[in-house]
């Protein structure tokens, strides 16, 4: 008999597997496909990508990869099984994720139904940033390192986080979420010599850890840069503030609610490490949406022992008549792989949000588009995927093409003052815009620009010679 | 016995006196003014009012809703504002707009105050919701609506505390409700309030069941109050109109949601973190109500940016009461220091008296050159010839040309609810630069554009042959059709 957390794996795998999620994970932007167009071209060539191969704008300048190894595991599930593939390899994660977390409240000694109401509404919060991409595997190593952060606190081995930061540091770029995590205990720990010794220690073989890459010391460095950059952090949406009045927002405000609640009522006493960790994570998440998952994931372990010792006798009975099973990993693997078997699969985005015809007819009409294309840049990962033999304007990669290619890129698409003679600098002879694109509007004017291509969601203008 | 000196101005006019002089004198009466068109729009409008001596009921601004009918949400401070702009030009809107923000701070010290705070505590806790607040300060009719916020959160704290009389409640807050259904539309806030007393008042105790029995018949008589307005329940109507449909409010800035990458919202980030300390640190016991209060407005904050202000002027009585006994023992000496000498200070002759010198020699006030069309304006009186039609224009531009160029209905102001859904609806469409933009600017019989520099309209309109430029300045374009 499978127990609560694996049923609750079990649940949370199949629900990703099942539509609206298995194609959302895949089509919420493009970056699921650029992550697999990377890996791809890693597993033929048989190397860590150095320079730049897919875009016109910034051909062979050199590429700091961020996550490769999640890239290459992205791409070896695309091989086998397409974007299904992508979204398969995606749920296996955040199932796990939310799965362990569970495993990790209960085996803390807090109340089964606490424990399981908390994952749930801690996945509430997080699924607004469940995507079929890199940075889910950073809700897993964040898990993982908390629990060994406070674990070292009491006299764990620090070396463990350095395994992990090893591991963490190639497969995503937000491994410096765990420095700030283990920033927070270590400040935390300043009046006890002894547990500060534990934390330095710990910190200082993880930054060695970190070099551990491709790239060496210019990883983290390129990523602080990328995160000095204010422009591009407010430029991108996943960035921002997350919008409260938006359906998506709810999850995160009960997650508020609750907290708030929680500490209002209950007064529970935190260690200084806990607290800052509270307070940084919520101030992160309230600063930027991506950070939510995160904040969850972190908090979650410290609100479960204030709501355990909340809940009456009764409700302590009936939770633990709940306890049952332990190994029924086999029950849950069978009928996950038979999910897995009978679910339909996607194989393709769909075609009322992305540029499925346009990519058809510019298949169907190759000698007509051999010059440089100026492209939206949330279709820029489809189009590397969809149409390798062309080279993008931008893509989901923003980090790799810096500021002022985002700013050329921005002039063109919102019509600023300059932005023909942006397009003439670049030498853009083809667009492939939304519908709706300003500049689409603007190309009707020119007679130098000719409509190619119209449908419900793309247009191509072209420009005539 | 100590004797007040009336030379000696206390920290709360102090406080007073820094806002109300920095307000009005410094280089931020500009941006009072000029951080939204709002401002001239609600000085039109109440000239127009103290000219016609009649409520104004329908509009003669614009050319797309010509004689359309107004329901004026704020006449009676249209009324102050049109008279103030009238009397003293832009100054006279920042003069008013500097006492009512200065009053609205002094009175949430005096609370403060009252319920027992330090006055070191009280000023330090008045600085940081002013700093909250602050993103919210320009010349219109809101601010009369944080003022209010503060009478009424006070009574009603005073009355849940055992420091009012029921009767003395009512006495109180129904005539005030009568006014605020008149001088801004965001009066709903009042009776939000007391539904949050009401709701945190919930319980079978015979002091809780009394409270409840009386909260919920001053509910009732507060909302029968705001139905004395010249509209009536049109007016409830048409708020609750705006609020529910979102193709209004999500055009307007101040309803979204706050972006904390801007630094306009980090005093409510310090409130939220000074809240965390109270939580973590200090860990004293939550009333009910305060729990409501402060979870209820910090999800309208996270909500809308506009309440914002609101928040903090509820959740600082809040905070400092569970300050009050856990401060620093040097804070606490220092503090008691301070409160000696605020005992015996009064300096209510200082305000009286800043008022007048400031109205007398306040530098002259002139909305901000970078955000309104100032030199357009200018352009188009000194060459009438230069523009015949109609204009289109921006929203955020609407108010100010109104005011500066009545000869020229304007397309579109902020008044989005006067307008409709589908008129707002077609001005989105042109100022995206959506399909079919071209086709609603020849419905709408547009002959020529007014529009910000950097704007992409100006970019479509310069491709076409026939549309030409008449006039560019590093702020506004003027395109005029052949």
């Amino acid at each position: 008999m499978p127990s609560l957390s694996q049923w609750l794996w079990l649940v949370l795998f199949l629900v990703l597997l099942a539509q609206p999620w298995r194609t959302m994970m895949v089509a919420s932007d493009g970056d699921a496909c650029m992550h697999w167009r990377v890996g791809d071209w890693m597993i033929e060539q048989r190397q860590i990508i150095h320079h730049d191969e897919f875009s016109h704008t910034r051909a062979g300048a050199p590429v700091i990869s961020k996550e490769w190894l999640s890239a290459l595991l992205f791409a070896v599930a695309g091989r086998a099984g397409g974007l299904f593939g992508l979204s398969a390899l995606a749920a296996l994660v955040i199932a796990t994720t939310f799965a362990l977390l569970h495993g990790r409240l209960v085996r803390d000694g807090n109340d089964l139904l606490v424990a399981t109401a908390l994952t749930l509404l801690a996945a509430w919060a997080a699924c607004m940033h469940w995507m079929a991409r890199p940075h889910v595997f950073s809700f897993l190593m964040l898990l993982f390192w908390h629990d060994q952060v406070r674990r070292v606190e009491r006299g764990g081995k620090p070396w463990v986080l350095a395994v992990i930061m090893v591991l963490w540091v190639n497969l995503h770029g937000g491994f410096l979420a765990g420095f700030f995590v283990l920033g927070a205990y270590w400040l935390g720990a300043i009046r006890d010599p002894a547990r500060l010794r534990r934390l330095s220690i710990a910190a200082l073989l993880c930054a060695a850890a970190v070099l551990l890459n491709p790239n060496g010391w210019r990883l983290p460095w390129h990523n602080l840069q990328f995160l000095r950059s204010e422009f591009l952090v407010n430029w991108l949406a996943e960035y921002a503030t997350m919008d409260f009045q938006s359906r998506e927002a709810r999850g995160f405000l009960a997650w508020l609610a609750v907290l708030f609640v929680a500490l209002a009522w209950r007064r529970p006493r935190f260690t200084a490490g806990e607290s800052l960790v509270l307070i940084s994570w919520t101030a992160f998440a309230l600063y930027s949406r991506r950070n939510i998952p995160l904040m969850v994931i972190l908090t979650a372990p410290l609100l479960a022992p204030v709501l355990s010792e909340a809940v009456g006798e009764r409700w302590r009975a009936f939770s633990q008549r709940l306890a049952v099973g332990k190994r029924g990993w086999p029950v849950v693997a069978a009928l996950a792989l038979a999910g897995l078997l009978c679910v339909p699969r996607p194989t393709e985005l769909p075609r009322e949000r992305w540029p499925v015809g346009a990519v058809e007819h510019i298949r169907g009409h190759a000698t007509e588009f051999g010059g440089r294309m100026f492209n939206d840049y949330v279709w820029g990962g489809y189009l590397l995927r969809a149409l390798p033999e062309q080279r993008v304007f931008v893509d989901g990669r923003t980090d790799f093409y810096g500021e002022s290619l985002i700013r050329d890129y921005c002039a063109v698409a919102e019509l600023k003052t300059n932005w023909l003679a942006v397009l003439e600098r670049y030498d853009v002879e083809w667009t492939l815009l939304p519908r709706r694109a300003r500049l689409n509007q603007a190309l009707a004017e020119i007679p130098r620009w000719r409509c190619a291509y119209t449908d419900e969601v793309a247009v191509i203008y072209r420009r005539l010679p | 016995m100590n004797t007040r000196h009336w030379w000696m101005p206390s920290l709360r006019v102090a406080v007073w006196l820094v806002f109300f002089v920095a307000l009005a004198c410094s280089p931020w009466r500009a941006q009072l003014v000029s951080r939204d068109g709002d401002a001239a729009l609600h000085w039109k409008l109440g000239a127009w009012m103290l000219e016609h001596r009649e409520v104004i009921r329908v509009d003669s601004f614009s050319h797309t809703h010509p004689q359309g009918a107004v329901i004026s949400k704020e006449w009676l401070s249209e009324l102050f504002w049109g008279a103030a702009g009238e009397a003293l030009g832009w100054n006279g809107l920042v003069l008013l707009a500097a006492l009512l923000i200065a009053t609205t701070l002094f009175l949430l010290q005096r609370q403060l105050e009252a319920e027992g705070s330090d006055a070191l505590t009280a000023t330090m806790l008045t600085l940081l919701a002013a700093w909250t607040c602050s993103m919210h300060w320009l010349a219109r009719p809101h601010l009369a609506t944080h003022l209010l916020v503060v009478v009424f959160n006070w009574q009603l704290r005073a009355f849940q505390q055992g420091r009012l009389s029921g009767r003395a409640l009512f006495a109180w807050l129904v005539p005030l409700m009568a006014l605020w259904a008149n001088v801004h539309g965001a009066f709903p806030i009042g009776l939000t309030l007391i539904g949050l007393y009401l709701l945190g008042n919930i319980g079978k105790r015979p002091e809780q069941v009394r409270n409840m029995k009386l909260l919920a018949g001053l509910l009732a008589a507060c909302a029968a109050a705001t139905l004395l307005n010249p509209n009536g329940w049109k007016l409830h109507g048409i708020i609750l109109h705006y609020l529910r449909h979102s193709q209004f409010v999500g055009g307007v800035n101040e309803f979204l949601s706050p972006n904390f990458h801007a630094s306009n919202t980090w005093g409510f980030a310090a409130q939220w973190l000074l809240l965390a300390v109270i939580l973590l640190g200090i860990r004293s016991r939550w009333e009910r109500v305060d729990l409501v209060l402060v979870a209820a407005w910090g999800y309208f904050a996270l909500h809308s940016v506009r309440n914002l202000p609101i928040f903090a002027l509820v959740a600082t009585p809040i905070v400092a009461e569970h300050l009050r006994h856990r401060l620093p023992l040097v804070w606490q000496r220092v503090a008691a220091d301070i409160s000696r000498i605020n005992l015996v200070a009064d300096g209510t002759i200082w305000m009286l008296a800043s008022l007048g010198v400031v109205a007398a020699f306040q530098p002259c006030t002139k909305p901000m050159t970078e955000v309104f069309p100032v030199r357009a304006v200018q352009f188009l009186k000194q060459h009438p010839e230069s523009v015949r039609g109609r204009m289109f224009n921006p929203d955020h531009w609407g108010s100010y040309l109104l005011l500066e160029m009545p000869e020229h209905p304007v397309f579109m102001d902020s008044r989005h609810e006067f307008y409709g859904m589908k008129l707002v609806r077609d001005y989105l469409q042109v100022m995206r630069g959506d399909p079919g933009w071209l086709e609603t600017l020849k419905r709408y019989q547009v002959n020529w554009t007014l529009m910000p520099a950097r704007h992409p309209l100006n970019q479509l309109l310069s491709l076409r042959g026939d549309w030409r430029r008449v006039y560019a300045d590093q702020n506004a374009v003027i395109f005029v059709q052949d």
